[in-house]
């Protein structure tokens, strides 16, 4: 049976998207590491974690960078530098994750991500 | 307790609904109880509903849900939007909103005479959200909830956790509402369908699904580009668009839906793509199941900026359940009519509109596909054990680049063609002058700055199908309504991504100070912090600043108002932003908060114990008198140092310096003036928990009050191309819906015709009246 060429064309341009689609996939996905783990890698992670309350963050708004210090679940700290502002509800944020790479002895985040048990929850403790 | 017990009795009604009807299609005298048992089921959802609200209005903090979502400091609208601002809330908006769409699909699919079946599987979606909320209490007490923490039974909080600030705005009383009655809508497709598929009536039901899958369109187009509003107005991230999972999980069951638009008009024409139109309808709906998934169950919870929460392992298994079941069903249903829906073979001629129509659902559902990957692809690498991922927003902006083009050209060259092969020539003769107005229009993003070769092509495209749409409503083919309603949603479409075009490259930002009463020159703009002003003073739960920024070019001025909005709510430890926006055609003036500072004027510090006397300068001392508790709100408490003034003149004054305190390290402290130049705070209050009588005080002492200023810091940014953004999805959810609306009339018309016809060949003499 002779195959017609529309359905040669269809199948050239659907192998060629989702050629493309994968490696889309594979240049965009991040992965979330240790701080030790990004400190190895050098490039592009996100690290989830908690801000260290005993160091103040500190929003400098001649240079627009925002700093504190993430520890991770493993009880590592590092410094992070943003190059914003401190994002909305940053305090009561249970959880904070951050994208960048490490550079030196920092992380140089281009996002934070801030998980706060706000939106759809009530999960604070109720005080009497 | 009794409100619990409702909620289990209506989901009881509901089954009843669904065993009623199932059972009246053998044994009609079960149909009016059917029907009783369904009205009364959404009596009964009313009924909760508005039991919640008024324990949300009457302030009924024993329950968690109330307690944990509003307040008594909330105006009217923001208690309206407590009852759906939690997860139970929402599930039972979206039971309402099927309650009462209920009504709506009864009577229509009545006088199509398919009401059993069209409304047992209608109840049964009904059940299964009433099943869930039975699962998620709303009516829980805090004594349920917070058992564990020894809360007393009975205990009735003084105060609720309120409403999260970020959704104190009116979009709250738009947005969730709009978006939940789309995702009902997209249920009735779904539900005839398998309806007609359920009565063996293969083919009919494209025409009768063809009505609700616009108004569905429309409602869940126009939500999600609510949500996006919401988003630029307030979040003061300045985009409208993010990628982020809950935005995506609402985007892809509306591209099934727009794309199933396509094929079952191709289906009207030629009777082909049956199947095909099937599938996209049970997708659209099993979609919209999925993102309730993702977006409740807190599975995505590390990748999304919307913050969700698990929601107890019963209402987890629950959506999964009820997904296996839809699916399941579906599954069953087009298996069994597999052969007789794909009766009709299809004639597609490459030439020909219903050949393009096809290419373009294809484009959509490709779409579809690529944000259904890049969503669950966290979830799926979780799953199989690779280690966990976030997929970057690029993954959609460069995928979309060609598929836009792709859906774009489609969506305009496809007017030209006639619903059979087109001859060579008529074509060309109507495309000749869109492609020359297009190459112009190119160039004119060219000349704008554009340089980016596929935003150039995105840009193409979009002007092909923005002057043919465009030029074929001008030469009159408004006489054709169904045409002019798809001319006006494509050519939205194309305003819409000529909008986002213009925004992504010609958009600029800038970072810069405004100290008070300075004017800065930024480029062609000329921003000055002009004061600030104290809004919302009514409730004392926040402290909101409204801060004026004028925005002056050579010819015009606006004033602009971020708002900075310290809360209880976060305990007031740090500000929410909101920004000010300059509404103008050409392009926006955004102007984001990033902080307040004050420089300028010294502050000194020293510790004052109880009696001692201190010299504060060469001609004052102070002396502290005793620490005053002040009230109490929520969380903060408010301390007064009394303080007494003698200065080398003899005078003595009283001084009360109130201190909000959370805890003795989050303090904030008013500063109070004391003669022309000082000012005076308690910074901390140092307690002695032996002797209480010797605690003390770490005052603060500011000189110089007139050389502090504030200094307001910005991020400025210039949004051209906005507005094309809200004006093309206004078009193209208004095309939708009145295709959507029309049609509906239409159908309904076109049975009342065949009844009457049907009337008269059975009883010639009763149609007289």
């Amino acid at each position: 049976m002779r195959i017609r060429p529309r359905y040669w064309i269809g199948a050239l341009a659907l192998a060629g998207f989702v050629a493309l689609g994968i490696s889309a996939l594979e240049q965009a996905t991040v992965q979330y590491v240790s701080i030790a783990k990004a400190i190895q890698l050098g490039k592009r992670v996100q690290i989830k974690g908690v801000w260290v309350r005993d160091v103040e963050p500190v929003y400098d708004s001649r240079a627009n960078v925002f700093r504190f210090v993430l520890q991770d679940e493993h009880g590592d700290r590092i410094p992070v530098v943003y190059a914003g502002a401190k994002p909305n509800n940053f305090e009561l944020a249970e959880s904070v994750v951050v994208q960048g790479h490490v550079v030196g002895a920092e992380f140089h985040a281009s996002a934070i991500l801030t998980k706060c048990p706000s939106k759809y929850s009530g999960a604070t403790p109720l005080q009497q | 307790m009794i409100a619990q017990l409702t909620v289990h009795l209506v989901w009881a009604l509901a089954v009843a609904t669904v065993v009623g009807y199932v059972v009246s299609r053998r044994r009609s005298e079960y149909l009016g109880p059917a029907r009783w048992a369904y009205t009364l089921t959404s009596a009964g959802v009313g009924v909760v509903w508005l039991v919640l609200l008024g324990s949300i209005f009457s302030h009924d903090f024993r329950y968690t849900y109330v307690w944990g979502h509003s307040s008594r400091y909330l105006p009217l609208h923001l208690l309206l939007a407590s009852s759906y601002a939690g997860q139970e809330g929402s599930l039972l908006l979206w039971a309402l909103w099927l309650a009462l769409v209920g009504f709506v699909v009864r009577s229509f699919a009545r006088r199509l005479g398919w009401e059993a079946e069209t409304m047992s599987l209608y109840a049964g979606v009904l059940a299964w959200m009433l099943l869930l909320l039975v699962a998620k209490n709303p009516f829980a007490f805090v004594w349920e909830t917070y058992a564990e923490q020894g809360v007393m039974e009975g205990f009735l909080p003084a105060e609720g956790r309120g409403l999260n600030p970020l959704l104190h705005n009116y979009w709250i009383v738009i947005h969730p509402p709009v978006l939940f009655l789309g995702f009902t809508f997209v249920t009735v497709p779904f539900v005839l369908l398998l309806a007609g598929l359920w009565r063996g009536d293969s083919q009919r039901w494209a025409a009768v699904v063809l009505p609700w899958l616009g108004i569905a369109a429309a409602v869940l187009g126009l939500g999600i580009i609510l949500g996006g509003l919401w988003a630029y107005e307030t979040l003061g991230w300045g985009g409208f668009w993010a990628w982020d999972p809950v935005e995506n999980s609402s985007l892809v069951p509306w591209l099934f839906t727009v794309a199933a638009v396509h094929t079952v008009l191709i289906q009207r024409r030629t009777g082909g793509l049956v199947r095909t139109t099937a599938v996209l309808v049970v997708l659209a709906f099993l979609t919209v199941l999925y993102s309730t998934f993702l977006t409740r169950s807190g599975v995505l919870g590390d990748t999304s900026v919307h913050s969700f929460v698990d929601p107890g392992f019963f209402a987890y298994v629950l959506l999964v359940v009820m997904m296996g079941i839809a699916g399941g069903l579906s599954g069953i249903f087009l298996l069994w009519r597999w052969k007789e829906l794909g009766r009709e073979a299809l004639a597609l001629p490459p030439n020909s509109r219903q050949f393009l129509l096809a290419l373009g659902a294809l484009g959509l559902v490709v779409s579809a596909i690529v944000v259904l990957v890049g969503t669950s692809y966290p979830l799926v690498a979780e799953l199989v054990g690779r280690p966990k991922v976030a997929v970057e927003q690029r993954f959609y902006n460069l995928l979309h680049i060609p598929i836009g083009v792709w859906i774009l050209l489609l969506n305009g060259i496809s007017f030209v063609f006639q619903w059979r092969a087109t001859p060579g020539g008529l074509v060309w003769r109507r495309l000749l002058l869109p492609l020359g107005a297009t190459v112009a229009g190119t160039g004119l993003l060219w000349i704008g700055g554009i340089r980016d070769v596929w935003l150039l092509g995105l840009g193409a495209s979009a002007w092909l199908t923005l002057v043919i749409s465009g030029s074929f409503l001008f030469r009159g083919l408004r006489q054709n309504p169904p045409m002019a309603a798809a001319l006006i949603a494509h050519g939205g479409l194309a305003l819409l991504v000529l909008g986002v075009i213009t925004l992504a490259s010609l958009s600029w930002t800038a970072h810069v100070r405004l100290p008070q009463g300075e004017p800065i020159q930024l480029g062609a703009y000329r921003l000055t912090y002009i004061g600030r002003e104290r809004i919302e003073q009514q409730y004392p739960d926040r402290e909101k600043w409204r801060y004026a920024v004028s925005v002056e070019t050579g010819t015009e001025r606006a004033v602009l108002f971020p708002v900075l909005f310290w809360s209880d709510y976060n305990q007031r430890q740090a500000a929410f932003l909101e920004p000010g926006i300059g509404w103008r055609i050409a392009a926006d003036f955004y102007v984001s908060p990033k902080s307040v500072e004050e420089v300028g004027g010294e502050v000194s510090e020293f510790v004052l114990r109880q009696g001692e006397v201190v010299p504060i300068d060469s001609l004052l001392q102070a002396r502290l008198v005793r620490f005053q508790m002040g009230p109490v709100e929520g969380d903060t408490l408010t301390l007064f140092l009394w303080l007494e003034l003698r200065s080398l003149h003899g005078r003595i004054d009283t001084l009360r310096l109130p201190t909000r305190m959370v805890s003795l390290e989050q303090t904030m402290p008013s500063w109070i003036a004391v003669g022309d130049s000082l000012e005076m705070a308690m910074l901390r209050f140092l307690p002695d928990r032996q002797d209480p009588a010797r605690s003390q005080a770490l005052v603060g002492i500011r000189r110089n009050r007139a050389a502090a200023r504030e200094i307001l810091t910005v991020e400025f940014s210039l949004k051209p191309g906005i507005n094309l953004v809200w004006l093309g999805a206004a078009l193209m959810v208004g095309g939708l819906f009145w295709a959507g609306v029309r049609r509906l009339r239409a159908a309904a018309q076109r049975t009342r015709r065949q009844r009457s016809a049907a009337a008269m060949q059975q009883h010639p003499a009763s149609v007289a009246d």
